[in-house]
């Protein structure tokens, strides 16, 4: 296209070079020749007059001839003006000077219509081709000009659009960044200058915190504001970090949005790694300066990766999911921090991505199980229920504790729609349970982070009650401490729908998270859950165990202790008045076949497995608190 | 009127002698000087108007003629319908329009239309030679001179009139006109002076101008036939041209007068002095043209 333009420029250009002289060449030697004809014509005329008036002795009638010649109009330009015979001889003649190159005309001479000579004038072509010079060094001038306002004019715009579009091509239109094509550029070749100098450079990888919560609930309008304001923030703080860094070393940046929630930094010659930490908090300290989305004030995290090139030896490829996979771990340690990627975290990473493409289809496959725990009423030692425990039958391992798989499966989102099937499948158990003479039992499901903020919980597990025709209050659901502080308002709001559909909500694991005493008295909560690590050491270190249940008591909750291995702690509990207990003393956690055989035997009584009732004096009778099944056990 | 005079003898040399007679008339205090008619109109016929006005002083001495030259026929009929000269004479007859005007047009003769030249022993020429010669088959007479054509304007009616002797020499005409450098005579007096002074002239005149003008210039004749009036009136020669007297009507007496002089006796002796073929007394008759 450019070479196309200078093509035409130049042809143009050398069109208006040429044209001017040779337009101004012709006109004026026909405007000359056209005067010379004239001229001849008018004084052949005149000597034509001459000869009729003295046809046999005109030749020798030479002052006349002359002074006929000689008669000119005003222009005087010099001219040979000559009469010949018809044989050609010269027969008068007026000459000015002359110079050549010449350009004449002639006219016959008539005798009566015969011709008889020919009259001849005869010009210098010299003025024209002066003129000429001139208008062809006007050409040159024109020429050039307009030359330079064909090529220069449209190649500025053609360039501008070039640019235009090179930018639209390799920029985020939201924030202005570089996008991926032209970040994968610059990391090619920066990756290429790093090795030529050595100088060793860093790749950083931040994820937003949780963006698409924020897109979900707060729409994608004040996304797109939340994505500036970190897009913001990445420049202010690497431009002041490069400043800073440049006192020691020539470092050069370049700041990306790949897509989503995703940017990238890419720091040349970062000087020491020590920079490059104390850049990754001030930009992660930065970002939690609140935005101002929609009215609300919101604060956003994120979670950085850092690779290391030449440290860490890699493709561009390679390097850029080496960032991505320390951003991984950094959420994984939490979010709102950074991780350097590194061997070890290379090897996890490989470990979650195979389990995460394990998991996707577990549940179309069929491949997770439930177990249940029982509990029992540790007055009465009558069975009040059961907890309904994950386990994945994982192919080539066997059966996967939910620890192992649990984070993956809340990574992956996979946690609604299996957790739905764990509260689907335990309800169908208690129904089963209920037809099979066992009725009355109740049962306990844990609930994620993920699935406790999802929407449509209470909806869906009033329909699972009403489906199967389950009483509500059969059913507990247990969320831990930190899952209900991470956002108090909402957590409050979704418990009191779950309290409207009935349910009941126990405090998981109590004890070990943000233990907060104002919340067990805002949240709408049922049940305490001792965690194991305050019933395993009694009854010699009992102090929390007993504050626990006091607290409990106090605020009208029931305590389950969980974990309870041994007689004698079964026996310390006792004197604590617990509720209930839950732990291998009483039952391990067991698949469809065993505990249904469990609960028949324990229901008949079997010595096995009620004997620990006789363990220790009853505690001092109390009304039992809200614990619905002790009431169908006792009955 | 002196000035007129001299104009018409500076240009029809022929002239010269005939009207040094009329001046002289004129400048004799013999009679009451009356205001002169002046007069206008085809060539051939200006130097026998001078003629015949000299022959009617002698019955009127006070008529006195004012020759204004080189008019030609029509520029002499739209000088008398402008009332710049009261007499006209024209080798045609009058149009419709002019005679619409208020002219009045008489035949007072009818003269031998001619080829003329001064070449020596040319005296007579078939039609077949005039078209060679007008064609420019022939260019040179038998001696080796040029011949020099004298052409008319093709809108004069010498021009249609050498056209009409024959297809070959229409064609031979037209061919002549075509040529570059050729001479061609205004008027009849410039012909026949062109004719006179070039050698090997030859072109067309009419016998009244040749006569009456005394021309050196000679008639030839065509297919054996001499341009006289003998030859005319006994319908030999067929070609000729009409001359009329044109007035306007209430013309002045002393116009009146010379007009019916021309009809006279007196006159049509003039008129036979001078190349006309004049028909016996009483059979000159107004011409075709409408009276009114």
């Amino acid at each position: 296209m450019e070479r196309l333009l200078v093509l035409i420029a130049g042809f143009v250009a050398l069109s208006v070079m040429l044209l001017l002289p040779a337009t101004a060449a012709y006109s004026g030697y026909q405007s000359t020749v056209n005067i010379l004809r004239t001229e001849a014509e008018i004084n052949a005329r005149l000597t034509s007059q001459l000869v009729n008036a003295n046809p046999e002795l005109w030749k020798v009638e030479t002052l006349r001839l002359e002074e006929l010649l000689r008669r000119r109009p005003l222009d005087r330009t010099p001219e040979v003006r000559s009469v010949l015979d018809a044989a050609g001889a010269l027969v008068s003649a007026v000459r000015d000077e002359v110079g050549a190159p010449h350009v004449e005309a002639a006219s016959p001479v008539y005798d009566s219509g015969r011709v008889v000579g020919t009259l001849r004038v005869q010009r210098s072509l010299r003025p024209l081709l002066v003129q000429t010079a001139w208008f062809a060094l006007l050409g040159v001038l024109l020429g050039g000009a307009v030359f330079t306002a064909l090529k220069v004019l449209p190649l500025r715009a053609l360039h501008r659009t070039q640019e235009r579009l090179v930018h639209e091509a390799t920029h985020d239109a939201l924030t202005g960044l570089p996008n991926r094509v032209l970040f994968r550029d610059r990391l090619e070749q920066a990756m290429r200058r790093c090795e030529r100098t050595g100088r060793p450079m860093a790749l950083l990888y931040l994820d937003v915190d949780r963006f698409k919560d924020i897109n979900d609930s707060l729409g994608h309008e004040a996304g797109d504001r939340v994505l500036r304001h970190v897009a913001r923030i990445l420049q202010s703080c690497v431009e002041a970090g490069i400043q800073r860094m440049r006192r020691s070393a020539d470092s050069e940046f370049t700041i990306a949005r790949l897509g989503g929630d995703e940017f990238t930094v890419l720091l040349e010659s970062a000087a020491a790694m020590q920079d490059v930490s104390s850049l990754a908090e001030r930009i992660l300290e930065a970002l939690q300066a609140p935005v101002a989305v929609g009215g609300n004030e919101l604060v956003v995290s994120g979670s950085l990766g850092i690779a290391l090139y030449p440290h860490d030896h890699a493709t561009l490829d390679t390097l850029l999911c080496q960032a991505d996979m320390a951003m991984y771990r950094a959420k994984d340690l939490g979010r709102n921090t950074y991780q350097y990627f590194n061997d070890e975290l290379n090897r996890s990473i490989q470990h979650r991505i195979a389990l995460e493409q394990s998991l996707r289809g577990a549940l179309e496959r069929g491949e997770f199980r439930l177990h249940y725990q029982p509990k029992a009423h540790l007055a009465t030692g009558a069975v009040t229920g059961v907890e309904a425990l994950l386990r994945w039958e994982r192919p080539g391992f066997g059966l996967v504790g939910p620890d192992a798989f649990i984070p993956a499966l809340e990574e992956s989102r996979l946690i609604v729609p299996v957790g739905a099937w764990v509260i689907e499948t335990a309800c169908a158990q208690l129904v089963a349970w209920d037809r099979a003479g066992m009725a009355g039992l109740s049962m306990a499901v844990n609930l994620s982070a993920r699935q406790f903020h999802d929407r449509d919980l209470p909806q869906r597990i009033a329909d699972i009650l009403r489906t199967h025709d389950i009483a509500p209050c059969r059913l507990e659901l247990e969320l831990t401490e930190s899952l209900l502080m991470e956002d108090n308002e909402l957590s409050r709001k979704i418990l009191l729908e779950l309290a409207r559909v009935g349910v009941r909500v126990a405090i998981d694991d109590f004890g070990t998270g943000h233990s907060s005493l104002a919340y067990l008295k805002r949240f709408k909560v049922d049940t305490l859950k001792m965690d194991r690590s305050f019933v395993r050491d009694l009854p010699h270190d009992a102090a929390i165990a007993t504050a626990v249940t006091a607290l409990a008591h106090s605020l009208s909750l029931s305590v389950v202790c969980e974990g309870v291995e041994t007689a004698e702690q079964l026996a310390f509990l006792r004197t604590l008045d617990c509720d209930a207990i839950q732990g291998f003393f009483l039952g391990r956690p067991m698949p469809v076949p065993a505990i249904d055989d469990w609960l028949r035997r324990h229901r008949a009584g079997d010595e096995a497995l009620t004997a620990w009732r006789r363990l220790a004096p009853a505690a001092p009778r109390r009304e039992p608190r809200r614990l619905v099944a002790t009431q169908t056990e006792a009955a | 009127m002196t000035i007129s005079i001299r104009t018409f003898l500076r240009s029809s040399r022929g002239l010269r002698a005939t009207l040094a007679v009329a001046l002289a008339a004129a400048l004799a205090p013999l009679a009451a000087q009356a205001d002169p008619v002046r007069l206008g109109g085809t060539g051939s016929a200006l130097a026998t108007m001078a003629q015949l006005a000299q022959a009617y002083r002698t019955l009127d001495p006070s008529f006195q003629l004012e020759v204004v030259p080189n008019l030609g026929s029509g520029g002499g009929l739209k000088a008398l319908a402008a009332g710049s000269v009261q007499l006209a004479v024209a080798s045609r007859a009058l149009k419709p329009e002019e005679a619409a005007a208020g002219l009045r047009a008489v035949e007072y003769g009818r003269t031998p239309f001619l080829i003329a030249t001064t070449k020596a022993g040319v005296t007579d020429l078939t039609r077949a030679q005039i078209a060679d010669l007008y064609a420019g088959r022939t260019s040179h007479w038998g001696d080796g001179q040029p011949v020099r054509l004298v052409l008319r304007p093709a809108s004069d009616g010498d021009s249609a009139l050498l056209a009409s002797l024959s297809p070959e020499i229409k064609s031979a005409l037209a061919t002549a006109m075509a040529r570059e450098g050729m001479v061609t005579g205004m008027t009849d007096q410039d012909a026949v002076d062109a004719i006179e002074r070039l050698p090997g002239g030859l072109g067309t005149a009419s016998l009244a101008l040749l006569q009456s003008e005394r021309r050196r210039a000679h008639p030839v004749s065509i297919d054996g036939i001499a341009p006289t009036p003998a030859n005319v009136l006994a319908g030999r020669y067929p070609y000729v041209k009409q001359l009329y007297v044109v007035t306007r009507v209430g013309a002045p007496a002393s116009v009146a007068g010379f007009v019916a002089f021309i009809g006279s006796e007196a006159g049509r002796r003039v008129l036979a002095d001078t190349g006309h073929a004049v028909a016996p007394a009483g059979t000159v008759t107004a011409s075709a043209a409408p009276q009114r």
